[in-house]
């Protein structure tokens, strides 16, 4: 059944006469999981996979659609979106000043620098310990982690972005003798919007991934920690459902930051 | 005697390339009069941006004394306008709002800001082109929105870092006839540098030769020609002979 | 043009690089000393440096060090091998980019640690798993910059390879290879610095064996801040030790690169 579908839709769209397939061949981005979709069911429905180790396709739709009327999700998304709120917040607050500080300042530059990028080269797996002894399993140390996860990327963005405005264009400004507000409406806040837009999207991916890796491995409560559960239990299908939500999740963040990130290109991108 | 409005005694700069000091100007003295059109040629990188740039009070001097209107510069001013050898058109404005960044601050009201920029871009031909945007511009166009924004405030002193270097030569004919006919009607001085010779000769009253290495003036050839100038004239073939001899012999005993 | 300063030489700047530690390092002994916080619980700056010594002595930690390394490396090689292969082939066929790429680009937006409880149920918890781990932790930015290294190419040299009639071997070596090299080697740096991130993760969360994560959760359960500060340097500076080394290897391979510093 699987090579019939695949086929229709690797041929290209006939032209000459017959039905028209076009609609066929602009899906084909989907035929990709929809295979693997197919040959998860088709090896569960045979038995070639022990539904222990993976349960089916079938069998996980229907756990997806247990924890999603139960509350099981709806509460443990809400904890974790809270605090990846929280944690994200946190890091900007720090990271934006810094990376201004960086690219202002050669000497807050040689001074600090150094000290930050060794913070920041130590795995967070090797922070867990230590955060854990000093704030136990907590909150903040969820915080740490994940405001840690956000400085480096816009620590990084916002200080390419001020050093990244051509100097041709501040001359401009003193040219003209902007005022600083125009200055900054004019010339500073479009040259750097889109690269310290770019650091604000890595800096929230990073820390939906240590979000995940924080939970998963010393929460008691949040999206990850029930994945930890999930496992523990070996109640697979729910594993998966869970894995599908937090796909989803982390897709729908991302996605909603690339609209912004769009809109933004198109106002401020210029040459591009 | 009018006051000159431009006097540079012994100007020098260098900049430190690779570890390595690079004279980019080395003695420069140099007076222009009120109303004075004057052209700068020279090789390739041999200081003539850098001579507009200090003159515009982007960069100050390493040595001696810019005197703009009798006082020295120390920044940009409203009396002195520059034209970029880049057109540096912000991507993000359109051709118009461009144009009127040069008269924010000025006491025109928006309405009239706006009312000026349009007829600036008529004048070089981009009436159409107001609401589009610098990347949908041909790099020619694009130097063309860029002399709009040098001359819509109308500064005494214009200052032209090779305006016309990206345009076709029959584009390049109207616009220096363009830049003849506005000049003749504000009467301001204008300062152009150019790598064209003949450029130089049909437009100028006095044409500047600047030496490379370090840049410093070598030769100052007065244009006495009376206008309109006929660019195939034997007096302009002439003139632009002598210069580009100039130039020769200087390269020659380099 | 801007004039030189003091601290422009290399001796400033190491110095002005160590004072903000050796500050940090101060204030945290003298609040150890004057009682200001729990030396118990929160150590000192001269109890991690006696933790130090006591560990690079200790056969031990040199075979929990060794374990890691030697396991981030088989996941790391076998990553970036699959993600370079990918790559190119992502980049150079624009069926495959139809058919793959979306789906690639939404796994992208999945954390990466979903897949660990899957992995660990799969195959197992010991080593298979966390080497699979860190395979898909290296492989996935080596894949993405190499099909973006070559695709963003390809719009830019395609006329120039129909121009002079290039062949397959010849576009490849010597169009295909330098120009998206440095979008390949951008995309192996990151591997590298991910697959120490990861072989730590690993050993966190799947079961534990011998290594470095096991090593400092042990001094943990012991309430030893000190030697757990010590490990973290160690792993720290491994990190920086792969950063910096393959900054150098990179700058190297891409010297033929004019330099785009202004
Ligand atoms: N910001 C700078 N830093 C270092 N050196 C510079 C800088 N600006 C100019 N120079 C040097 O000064 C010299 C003169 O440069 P300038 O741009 O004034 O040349 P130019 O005569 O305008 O050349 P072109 O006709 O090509 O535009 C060159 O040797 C250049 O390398
Ligand atoms: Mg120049």
């Amino acid at each position: 059944m699987s090579g019939v579908v695949e086929r229709a839709l690797i041929i290209q769209p006939a032209r000459r006469g017959g039905p028209d397939l076009a609609w066929v061949w602009r899906l084909r981005f989907i035929a990709l999981p929809v295979f693997l979709l197919l040959l998860w069911q088709i090896s569960a429905s045979y038995g070639l996979v022990s539904l222990l180790v993976l349960p089916s396709p079938l069998q996980t739709w229907a756990a997806l659609h247990v924890v999603c009327t139960n509350g099981t999700v709806a509460s443990a998304l809400e904890i974790s979106l809270w605090r990846l709120a929280t944690g994200y917040a946190l890091g900007v607050v720090l990271a934006v000043p810094l990376g201004l500080a960086f690219a202002m300042s050669p000497v807050a530059r040689k001074l600090i620098a150094p000290t930050f990028w060794f913070i920041v080269r130590v795995p967070p797996a090797a922070w867990i310990p230590f955060l854990m002894m000093l704030f136990g399993i907590g909150e903040a140390l969820k915080l740490v982690i994940i405001a840690k996860a956000v400085m480096m990327p816009v620590t990084i963005n916002t200080e390419l972005a001020i050093r990244g405005i051509p100097s041709g264009w501040r001359e401009l400004g003193r040219l003209y003798r902007l005022s600083p507000w125009l200055t900054l409406r004019r010339i500073l806040f479009p040259a750097t919007i889109l690269p310290l837009f770019t650091g604000l999207r890595l800096g929230l991916m990073q820390s939906w991934q240590m979000l995940i890796f924080v939970e998963l491995l010393a929460s008691s409560n949040g999206i990850g920690y029930q994945l930890t559960m999930a496992r523990q239990l070996f109640q697979l299908d729910t594993m998966l459902a869970l894995m599908v939500v937090v796909g989803v999740a982390g897709f729908a963040l991302d996605r909603a930051l690339g609209v912004v990130e769009r809109q933004l290109a198109r106002n401020f991108g210029g040459v591009a | 005697m009018t006051q000159d409005i431009l006097t540079l005694n012994a100007v020098a700069k260098h900049f430190a390339v690779d570890g390595r000091k690079v004279e980019a100007l080395r003695g420069i003295d140099l007076a222009l009069r009120p109303g004075e059109f004057t052209a700068l040629v020279g090789a390739s990188g041999c200081g003539k941006s850098t001579l507009l740039r200090l003159i515009a009070g982007l960069d100050a001097p390493d040595a001696g004394q810019i005197l703009l209107n009798g006082t020295q510069v120390r920044g940009p001013s409203r009396d002195c306008g520059l034209i970029f050898q880049d057109h540096r058109l912000l991507p993000w404005l359109s051709v118009l709002q461009n144009i009127e960044l040069a008269l924010s601050g000025t006491t025109h009201s928006a309405q009239a800001r706006q009312k000026l920029s349009q007829a600036s871009l008529d004048l070089v031909g981009l009436a159409d082109f107001a609401n589009a945007f610098p990347r949908q511009l041909s790099g020619g166009m694009a130097q063309r929105v860029a002399l709009a924004r040098g001359l819509v405030n109308r500064p005494p002193l214009l200052l032209l870092d090779e305006p016309f270097s990206a345009l076709d030569s029959l584009t390049r004919a109207r616009l220096q006839t363009e830049l003849l006919r506005i000049w003749a009607h504000e009467g301001n001085s204008m300062l152009l540098v150019t790598h064209d010779v003949e450029e130089a000769v049909l437009l100028a009253d006095r044409v500047i030769v600047l030496a490379a290495n370090p840049g410093r003036i070598q030769a100052a050839v007065d244009i006495t020609l009376p206008r309109p100038r006929l660019r195939n004239s034997a007096e302009v073939a002439a003139l632009k002979t002598l210069i580009l001899q100039g130039l020769d012999d200087f390269a020659e005993a380099a | 043009m801007s004039a030189r300063h003091w601290h422009d030489s290399r001796w400033g700047t190491l110095a002005l690089g160590l004072a903000f530690p050796a500050a940090l390092a101060l204030v945290w002994q003298g609040a150890a000393a004057k009682g200001i916080i729990d030396s118990s619980v929160w150590a000192s700056p001269w109890l991690v440096a006696k933790a130090v010594a006591t560990q690079v002595r200790d056969p031990q930690f040199w075979s929990d060090l060794g374990a890691s390394l030697w396991r981030d490396a088989q996941g790391t090689v076998l990553g970036i091998l699959l993600g370079l292969g990918a790559g190119l082939a992502l980049g150079r066929s624009a069926l495959a980019r139809d058919f793959f790429g979306p789906t690639l680009d939404a796994a992208k937006a999945v954390p990466i640690f979903t897949w660990v409880p899957l992995l660990a149920v799969w195959l197992g918890s010991g080593e298979e798993g966390k080497i699979a781990f860190i395979t898909l932790v290296t492989a996935l930015p080596v894949l993405f910059n190499t099909a973006e290294g070559v695709r963003s190419l390809e719009a830019r040299h395609l006329e120039l390879i129909r121009l002079y009639h290039l062949g397959r071997l010849t576009t490849f070596r010597r169009v295909v290879l330098p120009g998206a090299g440095p979008a390949i080697l951008r995309g192996v740096h990151q591997a590298v610095l991910f697959g120490w991130l990861a072989t730590i993760g690993a050993e966190f969360l799947f079961e534990a064996g011998n290594g470095m994560g096991t090593n400092i959760n042990g001094f943990k359960e012991l309430y030893a801040l000190d030697f757990v500060v010590a490990d973290m340097l160690a792993i720290g500076l491994v990190g920086i030790i792969f950063d910096l080394g393959f900054g150098r290897i990179e700058k190297f391979l891409l010297r033929w690169r004019e330099d785009s510093s202004p």
